[in-house]
């Protein structure tokens, strides 16, 4: 409600469209002389008379457009012009066949069987459809083939180069060589699993992980088997890693001049055992040539000058400590003998060389400790 | 009988009705259509038929989607255009399925317009030795000797209101009462067959089985009028938009219904034609700024009666409100001069209590219950629709007890306890029973 008494309003008068013009005043008792109503904000633009768009002409008739296609541009057409058409304001009231289909919907059965019924049906029916008419499924495997050819020679799915990284340089050029892919290829036609499980049946590749980097470029990172002793198998020399497994064929030593050498059946099964002897034994190193694995459970030292040194089975480095004593305190390589027996910890037995073969003769030594003494 | 095999008719529909559960009550109006979707609860037991548990029934159902559309097609209550009216019923029953959850297959309707016209009709029957039973009541019932209604009319309502047994007067059940004759007192109210035919047209277009139909006067008086008022007698006046719907209750019954177009549809149009403004600006006027009784500052109170003409002046007028109260109550007075001079035909200056009680959209007028005091006398309330379980707060304004009360006849109809096998002439199977009776008249 207005405030009573005068306004007093400071500043300009409010502003009439046209001064000149007669004031209308409201017919009741008015308190202002001159009044007007707030400028009426809500007011809507007038609306913009245009002509009315033709409709887009008619292209003509492609060959080539499908049936579908002119029937989506028919609809685009007749929702063009229904749009058009279209009085401002939408009736609220739904149509008879939505009021319908609504209160199907709302029936809890009917709803179900429409929900869960109308896709089997039509379901079902594909498949039927299809199913009974070879010629169809023919033109769907066919189109189906010609869709994934058009996917696979893209250009940018094409693997151009191989990255290897983690491999020195004959590994590298090993992968290379029996990778046995035919560069450029179509990553779709890349097994990358058999491609990993292939490197990895390589002897130098510890473990292979095998990715397709962005750019075509299959990146291949592997961890390559360290070579630690040299086995002299059945088969031959082969270098094997510390896991016993066979890095490379070996054709003579000098190509791993540091490693040392096992030998015999079953001398990989414990590589840890051979390396940590040879540990022990550094002090007469230069004379082992190497370590022979007797009935794959015990150890002989094979020495380049002097008697075989038979190991015990069960803690062999005890033997090794023993046989070092025995080398220390009484140069017992020195001797002329054929084999220094240590199996049996209590007793070390040696064997003389035989100077003829039947004056051979065995010396006991009781024991280390009383030999010592 | 016709009329109470009709009448019987009618009730099984609405027994399978309310055996689904699951009903949908519309009130179709002229300004606007109310559907309400009710559920009953089948777990809260009936209680006996003899009208004494009303208030107890409440808890029988349950309002669990409303809806209010405009009217369209409309006119006077009236379906006018057929393909409209379907249009606003199916947007207003869609609009309360979707908020139930749940499809609603059965329809009370009620209208207020089809000229409804009452009849007091009275039949007298002798008795036998013994008590009154179900077949006494109903030879009185059958004496009761139908008035021509006139072409093209046929009764709507039919229901007893009153029972006289020998020179006792007041009965609402006879049964068990002993004497010599047995009179009862009918209310048959008719209308317009045409009207009722378009309803169920209407209601067959939407899907909707029609499970009964009353006259608005009724269904708003049993929703806004309290117990004690029907018990003693009052006339409730619904001011709608297209018709004015009047009814007047004693002992708990309805004795006397009307109906009369002058409404609060031409208060708009006078606002309409008489300031110039479009009908819709005329209703929004009234609506916000109508008023009956014009005070000092209303000479002051200035309203903007926007207009969408171009015309820079004509857009910008400005009325006092005390303009627009001179507008509008001229033609309220008329209203309710006209309300004065039906009830008074009908004679509600001889009943006991002369409590008036407005109700419907127009009584939300500010000042409406002064006017009316002036010219109705004084026992003037304004009316509210019963308050019933799940009622939106939208939908307890006094425009909707016409609703309301739809809810609470379909729940609980009082002519419910008459429901029983009338006398055929020449029957059968009466054979035994008249024989049972006269042996018990003779032994």
């Amino acid at each position: 409600m207005r405030p009573l008494g005068p306004a007093i309003r400071p500043g300009k008068r409010p502003e009439k469209p046209d001064d000149r013009a007669p004031m209308r005043r409201a017919k009741s008792w008015t308190f202002f002389p001159f009044r007007q109503s707030k400028p009426n904000t809500e007011r809507k633009e007038p609306p913009v008379m245009s002509a009315p768009v033709p409709p887009p002409a008619a292209e003509a008739p492609d060959q080539r457009q499908g049936l579908l296609k002119k029937i989506v541009a028919r609809l685009g057409d007749l929702k063009l012009r229904r749009r058009r058409g279209r009085t401002p304001s939408k009736d609220p009231a739904p149509s008879r066949a939505k009021y319908r289909w609504d209160r199907l919907m709302l029936r809890p059965r009917a709803r179900k069987a429409i929900l869960n019924g109308v896709p089997a049906v039509l379901f079902v029916l594909i498949a039927v459809a299809i199913g009974s008419n070879p010629g169809l499924r023919a033109q769907i495997g066919t189109t189906y083939q010609k869709i994934r050819d058009d996917v696979v020679s893209r250009p940018e799915l094409f693997v151009q180069v191989i990255e290897v990284t983690g491999a020195s340089p004959r590994v590298d050029r090993q992968i290379r060589l029996t990778s046995g892919l035919s560069l450029p290829m179509s990553s779709f036609d890349l097994d990358l699993e058999a491609f990993r499980a292939r490197l990895e049946g390589l002897d130098a590749v510890r473990s292979a992980s095998v990715y397709l980097r962005a750019g075509g470029v299959l990146h291949v990172h592997v961890e390559e088997r360290v070579p630690v002793l040299l086995w002299r198998g059945p088969t031959g020399l082969e270098a094997v890693d510390i896991d016993g497994v066979r890095t490379a064929y070996v054709d003579r030593r000098s190509a791993f001049p540091g490693l040392p050498l096992i030998a015999g059946a079953g001398a990989t099964d414990d590589i840890e055992e051979a390396l940590h002897l040879y540990r022990q034994l550094r002090p007469i190193a230069h004379r082992i040539r190497a370590l022979s694995r007797i009935g794959a459970r015990r150890w002989d030292i094979v020495l380049s000058d002097g008697p075989l040194v038979k190991l015990p089975a069960e803690k062999p480095g005890r033997g090794v400590t023993r046989i070092l004593a025995l080398h220390s305190s009484d140069d017992i390589f020195e001797l002329d003998l054929a084999a220094i027996d240590l199996r049996n910890p209590d007793q070390t037995i040696v064997q003389r060389r035989p100077a003829t073969p039947e004056t051979g003769a065995v010396y006991t030594l009781s024991g280390t400790q009383a030999e010592g003494n | 009988m016709q009329l109470f095999e009709r009448q019987r008719l009618i009730r099984q529909k609405r027994r399978a009705a309310l055996q689904r559960g699951v009903v949908a009550v519309l009130d179709i109006g002229t300004s606007k259509i109310v559907c309400m979707i009710i559920r009953f609860d089948p777990s809260v037991q009936e209680d006996a038929a003899d009208g004494t548990n009303v208030i107890a029934q409440h808890n029988r159902f349950r309002v669990i989607g409303v809806a209010t559309t405009r009217s369209r097609g409309v006119r006077y209550g009236e379906i006018d255009a057929m393909a409209e009216t379907e249009r606003a019923v199916r947007t207003a029953v869609q609009a309360a399925q979707k908020m139930a959850g749940v499809v609603a297959d059965h329809a009370f309707v009620c209208f207020s317009g089809g000229d409804p016209r009452s009849y007091g009709l009275s039949g007298e029957t002798q008795l036998g030795a013994g008590e009154i039973e179900n077949l006494d009541i109903a030879h009185a019932l059958a004496a009761c000797d139908l008035p021509s209604l006139g072409e093209g009319r046929e009764p709507l309502h039919a229901m007893p209101v009153n029972f006289t047994v020998d020179h006792r007067s007041g009965f609402t059940d006879p049964r068990g009462q002993i004497g010599n004759k047995l009179s009862v007192d009918l209310h048959l109210l008719s209308v317009r067959s045409s009207m009722l035919a378009n309803l169920i047209a209407c209601m067959k277009r939407c899907d909707l089985e029609l499970a009964g139909v009353i006259a608005s006067s009724y269904a708003s008086a049993v929703s806004a009028l309290v117990e004690d008022e029907q018990e003693l007698g009052a006339a409730c006046v619904d001011l709608g938009a297209g018709s004015t719907a009047m009814s007047v209750f004693y002992k708990k019954h309805m004795i006397y219904a009307d109906s009369s177009p002058l409404a609060g549809g031409l208060v708009s149009n006078d606002i309409s034609k008489g300031l110039q403004v479009p009908l819709s600006v005329a209703e929004r006027l009234k609506t916000l700024h109508g008023g009956v009784m014009a005070t000092g500052v209303d000479g002051r109170d200035m309203i903007d009666i926007g207009a969408d003409t171009g015309d820079w002046h004509h857009d910008r007028r400005e009325i006092s409100r005390a303009d627009l109260i001179g507008v509008m109550r001229p033609r309220l007075e008329e209203i309710f001069e006209d309300v004065r001079e039906r009830l008074f035909e009908a004679n509600f200056d001889y009943l006991p209590g002369q409590r008036i009680v407005l109700t419907g959209g127009l009584s939300e007028l500010p000042g409406i219950d002064g006017l009316a005091t002036r010219i109705l006398g004084q026992q003037i309330r304004l009316g509210r629709p019963m308050r019933i379980q799940g009622l939106p707060q939208a939908a307890t304004g006094p425009g909707f007890s016409a609703a309301v009360g739809l809810i609470l006849y379909s729940a609980h109809p009082q002519d419910e306890c008459w429901d029983f096998d009338l006398p055929d002439a020449g029957l059968h199977g009466q054979s035994i029973k008249r024989a049972i009776r006269w042996f018990r008249e003779n032994w």
